[in-house]
């Protein structure tokens, strides 16, 4: 079972999600952190020197900002995806890959998953994203990351627009349907998510979905960018455990 | 008068079937003409795969084909082939015809298949016109996102016509020629 430390939520995957096999994952609770950046979206104008964002993507800031993670605290390796829910390879990705890495590496304590919003498709990207962290509140991002990228639409053609989200999330088993709705409607994330973005700007990423593959403290990071398949990353993590 | 009788005059509009086969027959005897068709063909096919995020180079080589890419896979491999043999009947039309390439509907059908191929909001590119363009940039690649499948369609059609076009100058250059 996997250990859950300060105001973190813990639950069962497999209460709340489908994928099966996916029954270890933790949330922390999410947090509104300034990182004293404007507001972003596509147009973010970085206000803080790059070395001071870039330096902050190691397990444990991951964890201690907000960021969703899926995985025990104790893996070695972290891959942390910069995505987008109306991104469509951020969607192959969801449904094709992260199943067999969940079950390869993260069920076996071996890589963590964090999820970080990096907003280039639009205001409904940026509606999801809060949403996601509204349900990330509850210590269930994953249950919701899930079901949009499993019920993705065309991109700003409204799928995710923020009662059709107050829908999806209704459909997540244990989750307070008011409370939600109430986080959603006072973008109580906005800034949290444009950070996210202004982060991945700052670190010079250009487009999702965006994987660092790292050890938990952030050293010898390995970028991909693409929807890559699952042999790919089983390569890069066997590479990184076996230290060479 | 009879010597012309007996010597049918080909007509300038023959049937399509009979339009490409003659026009296949000439171009494809030699094996120079395969050779371009199947290397741009091929080339096509590399790009429209990295694009799609079928075909991975590092940290390994891989092609994989998920369910979500496979009605693209099928509109990418149509539009290779049907390039393959536009590009390399252009070439010969080029080298044996003082007549001019007519590129319009070649290059519109390649160029809009390679942007089709494209996830725009996904890619670099979407990228550069959102943070460039701003709303109009987030319009501009969620329309080439949203409506890739026609844009493939549009593109497969234009090939089509291209090579309808290039069949139709191959055969009326030898009526021309035969009669000269």
């Amino acid at each position: 079972m996997l250990t859950v430390q300060g105001n973190f939520s813990n639950q069962s995957y497999a209460q709340t999600s489908q994928m099966e096999g996916e029954d270890k994952m933790e949330h922390k609770e999410g947090s509104n952190v300034q990182n004293g950046f404007s507001p972003a979206g596509p147009h973010v104008n970085v206000t803080q020197p790059v070395e001071k964002i870039t330096n902050n993507l190691s397990l444990s800031s991951l964890r201690e900002e907000g960021s969703p993670v899926l995985g025990e605290t104790s893996a070695p390796i972290t891959i942390v995806q910069f995505g987008d829910f109306q991104c469509r390879f951020c969607g192959r990705f969801a449904r094709d890959t992260v199943s067999p890495v969940n079950q390869t590496y993260i069920q076996t304590g071996k890589v963590d998953l964090v999820f970080k919003h990096f907003v280039t498709h639009g205001p409904d990207s940026m509606t999801a994203a809060m949403a996601s962290q509204c349900a990330n509140e509850q210590g269930k991002f994953w249950s919701f990351y899930k079901i949009l990228y499993g019920n993705q639409g065309e991109e700003n053609s409204g799928w995710a627009s923020a009662n059709n989200l107050k829908k999806f999330a209704s459909q997540i088993y244990g989750l307070d349907s008011q409370k939600f709705n109430s986080c959603l409607n006072s973008q109580k994330y906005k800034s949290f998510v444009e950070n996210d973005t202004a982060f991945a700007i700052a670190s010079g990423y250009q487009g999702t979905p965006t994987f660092i593959i790292e050890k938990s403290d952030g050293s010898n990071p390995e970028v991909l960018l693409g929807a890559y398949p699952f042999p790919s990353f089983q390569a890069i993590i066997d590479k990184k455990i076996s230290g060479s | 008068m009879s010597e012309e009788k007996k010597t049918p005059i080909p007509s300038s509009s023959p049937k399509p079937q009979n339009l490409f086969i003659l026009s296949f027959k000439m171009v494809f005897s030699t094996w120079v003409y395969i050779t371009f068709a199947a290397t741009t063909a091929v080339t096509f096919w590399i790009v429209s795969s990295i694009f799609d995020q079928l075909l991975f180079f590092y940290p390994i080589l891989i092609f994989y084909l998920p369910d979500d890419a496979i009605v693209g896979f099928i509109l990418a491999n149509i539009t290779a082939i049907l390039l393959g043999i536009v590009v390399s009947m252009n070439i010969y039309v080029f080298r044996h015809s003082k007549m001019r390439i007519k590129t319009a509907s070649f290059f519109s059908g390649s160029s809009l298949s390679v942007l089709s191929s494209t996830c725009a909001s996904c890619s670099s590119l979407g990228f550069f016109l959102i943070s460039t363009l701003g709303a109009a940039g987030v319009t501009a690649s969620a329309f080439l996102s949203n409506y890739q499948t026609p844009l493939r369609l549009l593109s497969i059609a234009l090939l089509m016509w291209a090579l309808y076009s290039v069949s139709n100058r191959l055969i009326k250059t030898c009526v021309i020629k035969r009669h000269e």
